[in-house]
This record gives structure tokens, C-alpha cells and sequence, in this order.
């Protein structure tokens, strides 16, 4: 009930309109509902009476009544369909700056799909009740109880029987939109049972295929098929049985008017207008009541897909700006960490204990360690997706916390581990986080990250439309991408988040060259899994279960026995045999192919 | 600046009836030929029983009008009650057996288009993508069952209604008929206009409708990135936009839809004045029963809802026609890859693969140029290349995901088009980059190939691999559910529990395609401990990107732009000083190399590749 009276507070900036719009709906009901009873008059004092003119004005009155009630009808309609509207574009809207609000913890838990249907068929289900349910009720509502006072003046005998399978109708519409509900839900449940089996197929279609699996999956498929068949059925046949029923109670009524009315008329108790009249009145039931079923199921699924939206509207949003937050001036980027504890909402134990270091512009500090160790939960701490549960992140000295938001993240640059790009022009996302960008300082950023090449080669170059509806990229073309994307912000600190893992050796090879012109002077944070990758950096921070158990460069490190010298050990062992390869490599090869440099051969052997 | 500017091809809508598609959904009623005409009977009967009431009441009423005999008006009554209540059951059998119908008929789509999809080469599924593919199977298959069950039943039951009204008010009085369709002309021509308007109002609708989900679905997909970059002012600012857009386009719609329900009132309130007032005179000259004019003003009011009804009954015949479209599309489309006639079962092989000049490609490039290559039995092999130098296409060839272009792969002397596709895949195990798992147990994926495994069995594959220490921490052991994607377990326990499955399978040849993510050092040494374990004893292909296997490979192919380059082992390429000789170097020693030091790289572009050179390399050596 709450939730169904905050539904109904959307409408309070249009309550005007409400007003407006069910006066018109009560005024074209009215009108609708007085038809019958000058037809009835017209046989009664027209036709049986022979008075041609009474006919005459009876029919014109018909069609006056007529004319007015489409009107009103029409905007009794049109009405409700723009409020309906108003509110779901409202809602979504308020979901769609709410969901940009929302920190990063909800996106760890919650999937794209389900805020997609929040946003989608939750809003549905609302327009549709405000659309078709409120105006239905009280459609219905008014109608019987306007028949009913009608009937019961002309004559109070036939109104019970014309009456008399009304609450029977309404009882059954509102059991029968009870028990299908759950059987809805039993179809819908097994729907996801076999879409997963389908899914599974399509997706994992390698394995399947590899592993000679077709016709037993496509045995299974056909089981979770049939079962979903055998659930369809049953709520069908719920609803072939139910549906004529509403049809046949009412239909019983009007047979009970025709047979009574026509024994009441042959004993001159009633007139025959009168019981064309009552025909009419009792058909005219049966719509509205046969919606209450409806009514019942859309208000209860309103109810439901409220509950979702508020859920979503009610999250506490990200860590707002504090109110004497100041934007965050152009920093030198040195980045502190002071004791930061943190730990994720959801989670019990801390993914941060107690750390402590200190990066300053023109450094690169690496971020080791097993995967969960902390690493990720580092960087996100420093563009504030997060905020420390104690201690504090500074940068040049001042907690982070005291900047706003958009000025913090403007100065920062991030490569993510799993790149997502928009679908929109190659351009466009490049310049995402400055869409004033000239082209020329695209093009300079898609150059530093060695992008150029592969972009002037597409055929629309930069305006090249990427993503689900555009062109597919490689893993390593996206990573480029991301990289340029983050660099034409020409942030202070940059952090790149395994970034070059999905690219082939040669690439990385590559873009680290071209990063590190472009690290000079700003503060960069790496996370990497391959030596190679971080041995250069001036500070390596090795983590383990959230804290950080050796810090140094990589040739300190190496001396010292732990994760990093493993971590050395495993690759560099192949390393080591690569080495005594080369050493034999350099001697002259017959193809003259090989590299005989001395500089490299020195530089190896060393 | 615009976001997502493009038109679904979802809403483009053609034509209402488009006889070739009707003529093969229609193919799938065959089977249920015997339940077609039962539902055919039951519409009918159903439909004259609900024509017959208002029949029955005009009787009543020139029974009481006129003659005033009890015992008729009785037997009214009696007839009246009788038909509400035959009635019932006809459109019981109606509506059940049309659900049943249209059920069935979907289940067979649904059916055949799996089947046909498991028959189709997995280049299929990549091409199109795995959610194109799935919205096929999922929403077009039920836009089509809504046609069986609702659409075709309620044009069906229009029609006949319509029919069945214009006869009675025929044969009643066909002045009176005339009367009461004057309106009819006024009516077609306003329908056909409000068409026309409301068609593209509702097409403008579901097109901006479909702009906001995209852009929804897009922004919460990248909202990190989104944060990151503090485009949420811009953001909001675009949403309003276009979300404005579609709230402008539905109420331009709720003016077309406000408008059909008044105007058909409004034309129907109109006839039944007329009926009544030139009826009335009728009456007057005794040419009309007062009990027929109220059959004609009944019937009015019958006639116009399914006039209505028709003209949204023609929209949903338009979706259904462009899924139907698109379902057979997939159903048409011919496997890449089939059995001959003849072929025959693989006998158990040793493992000796040969290729023979094989060339290969998709669509019109050519990938593959000349391959040739021999591989005894229990050898492995390991592909090493750039990426698209074709060491993937190798084994996709090998697996039979694709047929060769010419040229001929052997094993044990077989050809493998000559040996149906069954036994060829079950003699062969592959081990994917990206590990998929299903959403049942461990245990049953591990089991995959060989679901009549014991649980000893499936328990020694996992302890040879070294996953079994790991499965039995997890909270039910071999019995813990693996989530979608595996998204509880680590890259590298997935991995493991991929190799599990493919020992169990214990193929005679197996495919490795090595994963090149990041693992951390514990994993990394397990899973380089289990490969070993793997490779024993069987023919395999290792497409390599960790330098331990390539190093243990009986043969290193390298391969580059669709050539096999280089064949050797590790130390006799090593020797050769070639291709794999800088890739090797460039590789492990990339970021030690001097600024000036002669790019490794080159080798690379010798063989065609157009990146140019770094800041730090050097000229190249003469």
C-alpha cells in the first residue's frame, strides 16, 4: 500500500490534469450509460405509441449524446495515456541519474539486465496501471453502481436478476487472477530454465560441438521444451475455462431479464422498452466486470515492479561531495596514502589494511600480488569509487575527500582491466571525458597510443562507428583505445589497470614504449602481472591479502625471498634459458637473419 | 553529439501476409491437423451460438410484442439458457485447444531451430552473436506463438462474426441492413486515414523507445567508465534528450489511439439512431417487427468491436510475418559443415595427423595458404604466430568447424571428410582460451563428455590435474553448482576444471588453445604441472603462449600470415636464428633493449606487417 501511494505521488505535478481527467471520464460514462434508456423510451412512447416525432427526437438525441460522449471519451483517453507517459518518463529518468549516482559497490552486485528491466518493463507496469488500471476501477465502479440506481428505478424485480451475477462475476475475476498468477510465475520460471540451456549452447557452442555433445544437449533442450509446454498448458486451460465463464455467468443474467422481462411484460408489469432497456444495461456489465481480473493482476504487478524501482531510487547514492568540498585545483599529482584501511560494503574482512606509501610525479609504482590481494582496491580508492573506511588518500598533501568529485576525476586517467567502449564514433570515445576536444588532440592521443595506425585504416577513420552496432575491434585495438582515451585528458595520475594483458607481446611492447614518454612528469600506478611489465618502475608495492608485505625497486626485491622473487623465479627462469640460447644465437646463422649486434649481444649477456 | 543513432531492424515492418511465410508456418500445423479442425469447429459453433442470443431475444421480444404466448416465451427462455450454457463449452474448446496448438507449434520451432543450430558450424554463432542468435530462438519464436494463439484465432473469429452479422441483418430486413451500414463507407475511409497517422506515430515510438534502452543499457554497462571520466552532466543532459523525444512521441500516439474508441462509438451510436428512427417507421408500416429492430440494434453493437479489434490484429500479422522472416532465415541457413552420405564411423586411432596443401579462408579471403604438415602419433605440437597468422584456423580445421577450401587433413590415413563428424569430434578433446563451463555441477563438467563416469573416475582426472584440492574446499565439493561463466571460481581453477574434463575424455588427440590471461604464481605453477600431465601419451596441438610448453614441444610450427614459416624444436630454432629466434627474443627481452638498439620488430614487418617503428628503433641492419 505504501509503495502503491508513492506510485500515486508521481502524479501530484499533474494533478490538475487528473482532476480534469476524470471528470471527463465520469461525464463520458454518464452519457454512454444514458443511451439505452432513451432507446428504451423511443420503442416505449416512439414506436409502440406510433409518435413519429417522439422517434425523431429521440434518435437525435442519440446521436447529440453520441457526439458529446466521443468527445469527452477522447479526452478521457488521450488523457490518461499522456499522464501514464509523464510518469514513466519521469521515473525513468530519475532511475537514469539516479543510476549514474550510484557508486561503484552497486554495480559490483548487481547485473546490467536486471537495472535494464527496472528501468524498462518495471516502468511498463506502472505506465500500464496508471494507463489502464486506475481509469478501470473506477470505470467499473461508476458503471455498476450507475446501472444499478438506474435499474433499480425502473423497476427493482428485474434489477436483482439482471444484478444478481455481478458479485459472482467479480469474485471470479479477482480468484481466477489469483491462482493463474502463480502459474504465470511456474511459465516464466521455467522460460529461464530454458533459456539457460539454450544460452549454454549457444555460447559454450565450442564445447558442445568439441565434445561431440548435439543431440544429447539437444535432447535436454527438448525436456526443459516440453516442461515448459506442460506449464503453459495448465495456466492455458485455467484460462480457457475462466474466461468463457465471466462470458456465461453474465450471459445468464440476460437470459434471467429476457425470460422474467418477457413474463413480467406479458403481465403488463413492465414495458417492452423497459426490457430492451435491461438487455442492453446487463451486456453493458459485463466488460467492466470481466476487467476487475485484469485490474487486480496489473495493480499487483505495479505494486511489485514499485518495490524494484524504490529499491533502486532508495540506494544510498555515492559518496556525495562533502558540502564545503572545493574543486581540486591543478595538482604537481603527488599521491599519499595514509594508514587506509577499507573494506567493501558487502564484504566481512577488510580488503585493506593499514596502508601506507607515497607516489610522486614522474614515478611509476607498480602493484603486484595475487589476484584479490588489493591490488584493484589500491587504484579505486584514488579517483574515489570508493571511499578508505579510515585513513586517508591525499594528493599534493590535501585528502581527496575535501575536492569535489568531477574536479578529482577530471585530473585522473584510467585504463580499466576490462575496457568498455561506447557505441559510438571512434572519435567519440576517444574524446569521451572531453567532448570539446579538437581533432587534432584526438589524433595526437590515438597516436601516443599507437591507435593512429589502426584507425586511419578503418574506412571511416575516426568517425567510425564501434561497439555492438559498429565494428568489432580486437582486444588489443580496444585496449589502444581506452589508453588514448585516458591520455587525452592529459591527467596528472594515471592509472592503468592490467592494461596491456590482452594485447600480443609485440603491441605491448609497443605501447609501453610509447607510455613511458608519457608517464614523465605524471604519477602513474600500474597493476601487471608480467615482470617485464613493472620491472622499471621506481616503487613496487607487493600485496598480499590486503596488505602490503614488501615494497622496493625490482632489484631490491629480487634479492629478498618472497611473492615477487617467486613471481621472478617462474618467468625468468624461461628467461634465464632464453639467455643462454641467445648466447649461442649470436654466433653467425647461416641466413643472416639473425641479430648479430654487439649491443645487444653485450647487453644480453651482461 | 548523438549516441546511438541507428534504427533497430527489429521495427521495420512489412507486409501483413506474405504467403511464403505463411505457407511454412502453416507447414508446422500439419501434425496437428486433427486439433486444427477441431479448433476450426469450436470457433464456429461458438460464434453462431454468440449470434444466436441477440437472435433469440428479437424473438422474445415480437413474442411479447405480438403474439403473448406463454409456452413460446418459455421455450425462449429455455433455448436462451441452453445456448449461454453449449456455448461455454465451445469456446472452452476454442481457446484450450487453440493454446494447445499454438504451444506445440512453437515448442516445434523452438525444437528444430536448436537442432538445426547444433548441426550449424560455431562460425555461425560467432558471426552473428551469441544474443542475435538468442533473441531468435527466445522473442521471434513467441511473437509467433502469440500469432497462433491469439491473433489468427481473433481474425478468424472477426471475420466470422462480421459475416455472420451482415447474413442475419440480410436476411432479416435488408432495407433496414442497408440502413444500418451507411455509416460503414464513412468508417472505412476514416480507418484507412487513422492507419496511415497512427502507423508511423507508434513506429516513431518504439523507434525513440528503443534509442532510450539502448542508451540505458549502454550507460549502465559502462557506468565505471562513465564515473571515471565524469560524464554524468552530459549524460543526463542527452537522456533527457532523447527520453523527451520518446515522451513526444507517445502522446503524438495517445492522440491516434485516444481518437479510435470515440470515433467507432461515435459511428456506431449514429447507426443505431438510424436503425431506430427509420426502423421505427418500418414498424409503423408493419414491414418490421419490433423484435427485429432490436436484433438490429444488438447487432450494431456487435459489429463495430471487431472492425476495431482487426485493425490492431493487423499490426501484430506484421511482427509476426518479420519474426516468422527471421526464424527461417536461421533455419535456412545450410551447415558449413556435413557428413557425406557414405560416411563411415572413425576407427580407434593412433593419432598420426597429416595436412596435405591445405588452403582455407572465410567468406572470399584466404587464410590458409599451402599448409603442409606432419605430425606423428603422441607428438605435440606447438603453433606459434601473431595474432591472425591462422593458428587457430589450424585447429578449427582439424575439429571439422569448418571444411578445407583444398587439399586434405588425414588421420591414421583417413580423411576426416570422409568420416562422419560423431566419431571424428569424440576421438578429439579441446581445451578452449576462454574456459566455458556449464551452470550444473563440478562434477558434471567434468563429466561433460562422459556422463556415465564414476565418481572415482572424475575424482583421479581431478586429482591428476591438481584441482581436486581446490573443488573439495568449495562448499559441496564435486557437487557445488558452477555459476554462469564460472563467475565464482578463478580464471585458473576454471582452467584446471577444463582440464579435468578433457583427461576424463582421455581423447587420442587433443587441442590446446593455451590462455594468454594473467594467473597468479600458485596457479601458474599447477597449471603448467597439469599440461604436462595432459600432453602424455596423445597427439596434441598446443597453440603456445607459454615459453614452457612451447619448449617441451616435440614440434614448433611458426606461423605467419597464413604460412607455416618455420618447423623445428625449440633449440633447432633456437640455432636457425629466424623468425621464432626474434619473436623469442623480443618477447622475454622487449624492455631491456637499448634505445637504439635495431627493433625487433622487423621480422615481422619483412612479412608485410605495416607498423611502423617506435621512437626507439633504430635503422634497420642493412
Amino acid at each position: 500500500m505504501k509503495t502503491l501511494i508513492r506510485i500515486f505521488g508521481y502524479l501530484k505535478p499533474y494533478w490538475a490534469r487528473l482532476i480534469i481527467v476524470y471528470l471527463c471520464l465520469g461525464v463520458a460514462m454518464t452519457l454512454q450509460l444514458a443511451i439505452p434508456l432513451v432507446l428504451g423510451r423511443a420503442i416505449d412512447n416512439g414506436i409502440v405509441e406510433r409518435d413519429l416525432d417522439y422517434l425523431g427526437r429521440a434518435a437525435m438525441l442519440i446521436v447529440g449524446l453520441a457526439i458529446v460522449q466521443a468527445g469527452f471519451t477522447f479526452f478521457r483517453t488521450y488523457g490518461t495515456h499522456v499522464l501514464a507517459e509523464r510518469v514513466g518518463n519521469d521515473l525513468r529518468n530519475e532511475l537514469y541519474s539516479k543510476f549514474q549516482e550510484l557508486p561503484f559497490q552497486f554495480y559490483d552486485r548487481s547485473q546490467t539486465g536486471q537495472l535494464m528491466s527496472r528501468a524498462t518493463d518495471d516502468v511498463n507496469n506502472i505506465r500500464n496501471m496508471l494507463q489502464f488500471s486506475m481509469r478501470a476501477i473506477i470505470q467499473t465502479v461508476g458503471m455498476v453502481v450507475v446501472i444499478a440506481v438506474i435499474l433499480f428505478r425502473e423497476h427493482w424485480m428485474l434489477a436483482i436478476i439482471a444484478l444478481s451475477t455481478t458479485p459472482f462475476l467479480a469474485w471470479w475475476g479477482v480468484r481466477f487472477s489469483m491462482t493463474i498468477r502463480p502459474m504465470w510465475l511456474k511459465v516464466q520460471q521455467q522460460f529461464g530454465v530454458m533459456t539457460t540451456v539454450l544460452q549454454e549452447n549457444v555460447a559454450g557452442g565450442r564445447v558442445v560441438r568439441a565434445y561431440a555433445q548435439e543431440s544429447q544437449e539437444s535432447e535436454r533442450f527438448e525436456a526443459e521444451l516440453e516442461s515448459l509446454f506442460q506449464h503453459n498448458l495448465q495456466a492455458a486451460n485455467r484460462w480457457a475455462v475462466s474466461y468463457p465463464m465471466t462470458l456465461t455467468l453474465n450471459a445468464l443474467s440476460v437470459a434471467g431479464v429476457v425470460w422474467i422481462g418477457g413474463w413480467m411484460v406479458l403481465t403488463g408489469r413492465v414495458s417492452i422498452g423497459t426490457l430492451v432497456a435491461f438487455e442492453r444495461y446487463t451486456s453493458m456489465l459485463q466488460e467492466p466486470i470481466r476487467w476487475l481480473g485484469m485490474v487486480v493482476n496489473r495493480i499487483a504487478q505495479a505494486i511489485a515492479s514499485g518495490e524494484r524501482i524504490f529499491e533502486v531510487l532508495d540506494t544510498r547514492a555515492r559518496l556525495a561531495n562533502r558540502p564545503d568540498a572545493r574543486p581540486m585545483p591543478g595538482v604537481k599529482g603527488v599521491v599519499t596514502f595514509d594508514h587506509v584501511d577499507f573494506r567493501y560494503s558487502s564484504a566481512r574482512a577488510e580488503a585493506l589494511h593499514n596502508i601506507s606509501f607515497e607516489a610522486i610525479p614522474g614515478q611509476m609504482v607498480a602493484l603486484v600480488g595475487p589476484t584479490g590481494s588489493g591490488k584493484s582496491s589500491v587504484i579505486s580508492l584514488i579517483p574515489r569509487f570508493y571511499d578508505p573506511t579510515s585513513g586517508a588518500v591525499r594528493i599534493d598533501g590535501v585528502d581527496i575527500r575535501e575536492f569535489t568529485l568531477e574536479s578529482l576525476r577530471r585530473q585522473i586517467g584510467i585504463v580499466m582491466q576490462e575496457t568498455f567502449l561506447f557505441s559510438m564514433t571512434v572519435h567519440e570515445n576517444i574524446s569521451y571525458g572531453r567532448p570539446d576536444a579538437t581533432i587534432e588532440q584526438v589524433e595526437a592521443a590515438a597516436r601516443a597510443a599507437m591507435a593512429h595506425e589502426f584507425i586511419v585504416r578503418m574506412t571511416d577513420g575516426y568517425d567510425t562507428i564501434i561497439g555492438e552496432r559498429g565494428i568489432t575491434l580486437s582486444g588489443g585495438q580496444k585496449q589502444r583505445l581506452a589508453i588514448a582515451r585516458a591520455l587525452l585528458n592529459d591527467p596528472r595520475v594515471l592509472i592503468l589497470d592490467d592494461s596491456t594483458a590482452s594485447v600480443d607481446s609485440d603491441t605491448e611492447y609497443e605501447i609501453q614504449t610509447a607510455l613511458r614518454v608519457l608517464m614523465a612528469n605524471r604519477t602513474t600506478f600500474v597493476i601487471a602481472q608480467r615482470i617485464n611489465t613493472v620491472r622499471d618502475a621506481d616503487q613496487i608495492l607487493v600485496f598480499r591479502e590486503g596488505e602490503i608485505t614488501q615494497r622496493g625497486t625490482h632489484d631490491e626485491l629480487v634479492e629478498q625471498r618472497g611473492f615477487y622473487r617467486e613471481l621472478y623465479d617462474l618467468q625468468m627462469r624461461d628467461q634465464d634459458d632464453a639467455q643462454r640460447a641467445m648466447r649461442k644465437a649470436v654466433q653467425p646463422s647461416p641466413d643472416g637473419a639473425s641479430v648479430k649486434s654487439p649491443a645487444i649481444a653485450g647487453k644480453v649477456v651482461s | 553529439m548523438g549516441m546511438i543513432r541507428h534504427q533497430h531492424d527489429d521495427l521495420i515492418l512489412g507486409k501483413a501476409y506474405d504467403s511464403r511465410i505463411v505457407r511454412r508456418l502453416i507447414g508446422f500445423l500439419t501434425p496437428y491437423r486433427q486439433r486444427l479442425w477441431f479448433v476450426t469447429l469450436f470457433v464456429m459453433l461458438a460464434t453462431i451460438a454468440d449470434l444466436a442470443l441477440p437472435l433469440l431475444f428479437s424473438r422474445a421480444i415480437d413474442e411479447v410484442a405480438n403474439d403473448r404466448r406463454m409456452w413460446v416465451l418459455n421455450v425462449i427462455g429455455g433455448v436462451f439458457v441452453g445456448v449461454v450454457l453449449v456455448r461455454f463449452f465451445f469456446m472452452w474448446g476454442q481457446y484450450f485447444n487453440a493454446q494447445w496448438l499454438g504451444n506445440r507449434v512453437v515448442l516445434d520451432i523452438r525444437n528444430r531451430m536448436f537442432r538445426h543450430l547444433q548441426g550449424l558450424s560455431i562460425g555461425y554463432i560467432d558471426r552473428r552473436g551469441v544474443g542475435a542468435v538468442m533473441t531468435r530462438i527466445q522473442n521471434d519464436v513467441a511473437v509467433i506463438q502469440q500469432m497462433f494463439t491469439d491473433t489468427v484465432l481473433g481474425i478468424i473469429t472477426n471475420v466470422l462474426v462480421l459475416v455472420g452479422i451482415v447474413v442475419i441483418m440480410l436476411i432479416a430486413n435488408w432495407k433496414m441492413a442497408l440502413i444500418a451500414f451507411t455509416v460503414m463507407p464513412i468508417m472505412v475511409v476514416i480507418m484507412r486515414y487513422w492507419q496511415q497517422y497512427a502507423k508511423s506515430a507508434y513506429r516513431t515510438t518504439r523507434r525513440t523507445m528503443a534509442i532510450v534502452n539502448a542508451n540505458l543499457a549502454e550507460s549502465i554497462d559502462g557506468m565505471r567508465v562513465v564515473q571515471a571520466y565524469t560524464r554524468e552532466p552530459t549524460n543526463m543532459r542527452w537522456f533527457r534528450v532523447i527520453n523527451g523525444d520518446n515522451l513526444s512521441a507517445a502522446i503524438d500516439a495517445a492522440k491516434y489511439s485516444a481518437l479510435l474508441f470515440p470515433i467507432v462509438g461515435f459511428l456506431s451510436s449514429v447507426s443505431i439512431a438510424l436503425v431506430a428512427y427509420f426502423g421505427g417507421r418500418l414498424v409503423f408500416d408493419e414491414t418490421l417487427s419490433l423484435g427485429d429492430l432490436v436484433l438490429f440494434v444488438a447487432l450494431i453493437d456487435r459489429f463495430f468491436a471487431p472492425i476495431r479489434d482487426l485493425s490492431q490484429q493487423y499490426s501484430s500479422m506484421q511482427s509476426a510475418m518479420a519474426a516468422g522472416e527471421r526464424i527461417f532465415e536461421v533455419l535456412d541457413v545450410e551447415p558449413e559443415v556435413r557428413d557425406k552420405p557414405d560416411a563411415y564411423r572413425l576407427p580407434s586411432v593412433e593419432g598420426h595427423v597429416e595436412y596435405n596443401e591445405v588452403v582455407f579462408g572465410y567468406g572470399e579471403t584466404e587464410i590458409l595458404h599451402d599448409i603442409n604438415l606432419r605430425v606423428k602419433a603422441g607428438e605435440t605440437v606447438a603453433f606459434v604466430g601473431e595474432t591472425g597468422a591462422g593458428k587457430s584456423s589450424m585447429v578449427n580445421l582439424l575439429m571439422r568447424f569448418s571444411d578445407v577450401w583444398s587439399g586434405a587433413i588425414t588421420i591414421d590415413g583417413h580423411d576426416i571428410r570422409d568420416v562422419t563428424q560423431q566419431s571424428l569430434r569424440s576421438q578429439l578433446g579441446i581445451v578452449l582460451q576462454d574456459t566455458f563451463l556449464f551452470g550444473s555441477s563440478v562434477r558434471d563438467n567434468i563429466a561433460y563428455a562422459r556422463s556415465d563416469a564414476s565418481l572415482t573416475e572424475i575424482e583421479q582426472a581431478a586429482k591428476e590435474v591438481g584441482a581436486h584440492d581446490f573443488i573439495m574446499r568449495l562448499p559441496d565439493g564435486y557437487a557445488t553448482p558452477v555459476q554462469e561463466r564460472g563467475s565464482s571460481l578463478s580464471v585458473g581453477q576454471r582452467q584446471l576444471l577444463s582440464f579435468a574434463r578433457a583427461l576424463l575424455a582421455d581423447p587420442r588427440i587433443l587441442i590446446l588453445d593455451e590462455a594468454t590471461s594473467s594467473i597468479d604464481t600458485q596457479t601458474e605453477r599447477l597449471i603448467q604441472r597439469a599440461l604436462k600431465r595432459l600432453l602424455v601419451g596423445r597427439t596434441s596441438f598446443v597453440i603456445a603462449h607459454r615459453l614452457s610448453t612451447i619448449r617441451d614441444a616435440d614440434k614448433v610450427v611458426v606461423m605467419s600470415l597464413g604460412r607455416i614459416v618455420e618447423v623445428g624444436t625449440h633449440e633447432e630454432l633456437m640455432e636457425r636464428g629466424g623468425m621464432y629466434y626474434n619473436l623469442y627474443t623480443m618477447q622475454w627481452r622487449a624492455q631491456d633493449l637499448p634505445a637504439d638498439y635495431p627493433c625487433p620488430t622487423r621480422v615481422w614487418r619483412q612479412c608485410g606487417r605495416s607498423i611502423k617503428l617506435l621512437g626507439g628503433c633504430g635503422p634497420r641492419p642493412p
